[in-house]
């Protein structure tokens, strides 16, 4: 309802402003073209998140100053606190990272991002900044249309530079023209009312524009034309800084618990630093002037001075809040807790991660590891086995005359508590992955897609099993029972032989070791044919029974199949390209074969 | 043929193709390095094994690698012939 009312007015008062005041128009579209900058520069820099970020984010978050440094460089580089919070909440929900080292890039991000106005005030400023806009967007358009996607993402960043230095230019120009016709200092409130006023308008503005640099930016463009006094342009400052927190609290509100932590962290930590700001203005103003006075900057450049005021209180702030991470972290996931349920969720799925294509990818494969661990216990308990035994080296073959032992559970019920919501989260996380993903995810994301498939198909089939199961593996016919319990071995043999490939790091190994399992898979199913088969010509069991017998075999062999399976394209979906798996490994036929050698 | 050479080896540096074989074939090294000890390794435990299922199944899976060896040898063959007719 709201939504309806605050959209057509924000564009009724806009477009009367337009119409009453050209020097409005200017700054608006300035804003407007900085704000699409800041888009295009993170859709740049998206492409460029993929792999290698991953392998240096892992190398330099191990400790808290690393982290913190992380946050600083690449906030400055990529001059968007909004993405590397956004990228941040995506590693952490995929579990990459820890909150800990999560909550240190945010207070580096919250530093890093000062940097903007030391930029705008410096530079953009003091040079005829639209002359370098239009160059750079010639280059930038050129490397859009060029196939490779990194050269696509840095036609994305250029343009996105391109934008935003025309959106100062239009920002600078729209103040310029203001100050010929209207002084808006006469609206300057002086004291402690200016301040909180001020920081209350710097909140607002940032909450409406989604980002703290547009904010700046505007804040110093306008302190440049003298259209807000120094003291003002402070508490605007301060009031951008806690506001840029709301975007980052929405952002968390689709992330999982990780995510949530994170958000409430950088709220924590933005807030607080801006109430320390408001009460230390005073000293903090000492400061300014004293490092104003050390680099060089004359005392009546107020825009740099407002650039060293952003650094410093942000700089107090991570002084103050950094000797308490472990406290935070731990009234964290104290207070902000996963809600304890009967019914198991997804673990790493959030629409963060869904950001940056390779952490989609990350969080797929965790997740359907999650789903294969459920589904293994699941499987496990359906064919009235223990994990202890099955996780054990005792000889599975023991089994084979013994009579069973019901392990009562009712499959439905744990498909329902187990299963089905962490299968259709997966599904579809990877479904709106597959949608946003460049081509190298997407075979990869349609492996992932196929394991989970492959798990709810082996539970099925289970379930079919089980019913004639719980009462022929403990049949007095010897001969019966043998068989029943043979489907048993086989299935927990391949769960068995599954799991020790873990022991084995490398991912081609892994796949390529497969073909040994599905040999002794396919010997066991030929000697189960076999055996029945007998029995049949025999008449050992009746005609009703032999054709049970026949479709739990079947059963059974899409149960092992199906895990085999899984486990092979969750294996391939973790490889960029498995062409050289797919020509070494070993045709159906092939494995027959060996199947069928009688040492 | 020193102009010759020097194109070549700057068509390999500027070709992606190229890289990608490069890539593969030192991929494949690795993998068929891998698979060597781990035949070796089964031997030497065949050896130990007495007559039996245990030993039927380590037989059955060095027949795997052996194979898998096998193909790879081809392949790394076929790689670097095509690269040798290149040069």
């Amino acid at each position: 309802m709201l939504g309806r009312i605050l959209l057509p007015s924000i564009f009724i008062l806009l477009s009367y402003g337009f119409w009453a005041s050209s020097s409005f128009q200017d700054i608006s579209a300035g804003v407007a073209l900085f704000l699409f900058g800041m888009f295009c520069m993170e859709q740049g820099f998206k492409a460029f998140s993929g792999g290698s970020l991953q392998r240096l984010l892992s190398a330099s978050t191990d400790r808290l100053w690393k982290s913190l440094s992380f946050g600083i460089i690449s906030t400055t580089l990529m001059q968007s606190s909004s993405l590397v919070s956004v990228l941040t909440i995506s590693f952490l929900s995929a579990q990459l990272i820890g909150l800990a080292e999560g909550i240190g890039i945010v207070f580096g991000a919250n530093l890093g991002t000062t940097t903007g106005a030391w930029i705008v005030a410096g530079f953009g400023m003091n040079v005829k900044i639209s002359a370098y806009a239009m160059p750079i967007l010639v280059f930038g358009v050129i490397l859009l249309m060029r196939q490779s996607e990194r050269s696509k993402g840095s036609g994305w960043i250029m343009v996105g530079v391109g934008f935003l230095f025309l959106g100062i230019h239009f920002m600078k120009e729209g103040f310029a023209s203001y100050a010929s016709h209207i002084d808006l200092t006469q609206y300057a409130i002086p004291g402690l009312t200016g301040l909180l006023v001020f920081t209350l308008v710097g909140m607002l503005a940032t909450i409406v524009m989604q980002s703290s640099h547009a904010t700046m930016t505007l804040i110093i463009t306008a302190l440049a034309a003298s259209q807000i006094t120094y003291e003002n342009a402070l508490a605007l400052a301060i009031g951008a800084n806690v506001g840029t927190t709301v975007t980052a609290v929405l952002g968390s509100l689709s992330a999982n618990i990780s995510g949530k932590r994170l958000a409430a962290a950088h709220f924590i930590f933005n807030v607080v630093t801006g109430v320390v700001a408001l009460v230390m203005i005073e000293p903090l103003l000492s400061a300014v002037d004293a490092v104003s006075a050390v680099v060089g900057i004359a005392p009546d450049n107020h825009t740099l001075k407002l650039a060293v005021f952003h650094t410093l209180f942000n700089l107090l702030g991570i002084l103050l809040m950094l000797p308490m991470t472990g406290n935070l972290v731990r009234f964290l996931e104290k207070h902000l807790r996963q809600e304890v349920s009967d019914y198991d969720t997804p673990r790493f799925l959030s629409e963060a991660a869904l950001e940056v294509p390779s952490v989609a990818l990350h969080a797929g494969i965790q997740e359907t590891d999650h789903l294969f661990r459920n589904a293994k216990n699941l499987i496990i308990h359906g064919v009235c086995l223990r994990r202890s035994v099955v996780n054990s080296e005792s000889d599975l073959q023991e089994l084979i005359d013994q009579r069973g032992e019901v392990i009562p559970i009712d499959i439905d019920e744990g498909y329902s508590k187990t299963i089905r919501d962490i299968h259709g989260a997966t599904i579809t996380f990877l479904s709106k992955a597959q949608a946003r993903a460049t081509p190298e995810y997407a075979a990869a994301l349609t492996k992932l897609r196929q394991a989970n498939t492959d798990l709810v198909t082996a539970i099925k089939a289970v379930k079919h099993l089980r019913k004639n199961l719980v009462r022929y593996m403990r049949s007095e016919n010897l001969h019966l029972r043998r068989e029943y319990n043979r489907f048993r071995v086989r299935i927990a043999s391949v769960i068995r032989d599954l799991g020790a490939l873990n022991e084995t790091e490398d991912v081609s190994l892994r796949l390529l070791a497969l073909d040994e399992i599905k040999v002794n898979a396919s010997q066991a199913e030929q000697a189960a044919n076999r055996s029945v088969d007998k029995l049949i010509r025999t008449g050992l069991i009746s005609p009703d029974i032999a054709t049970s017998l026949i479709n739990d075999s079947n059963y059974t062999k899409t149960v092992v199949d199906c895990l085999i399976e899984m486990t092979e394209a969750w294996n391939k979906a973790m490889l960029s390209d498995n062409k050289l798996e797919d020509v070494l490994s070993l045709k159906p036929e092939e494995i027959e074969a060996i199947a069928r050698q009688v040492h | 043929m020193k102009r010759k050479k020097l194109l070549h080896k700057l068509q390999v540096l500027l070709s992606e193709d190229d890289d990608h074989k490069k890539k593969d074939i030192d991929k494949l090294r690795k993998v068929i390095k891998q698979l060597h000890d781990k035949q070796k390794e089964l031997e030497h435990k065949l050896e130990e094994l007495p007559e039996g299922e245990e030993q039927s199944k380590v037989r059955k899976h060095i027949e795997v690698i052996r194979l898998q060896r096998q193909k790879g040898a081809a392949v790394y063959r076929e790689l670097m012939g095509k690269d040798e007719l290149k040069i």
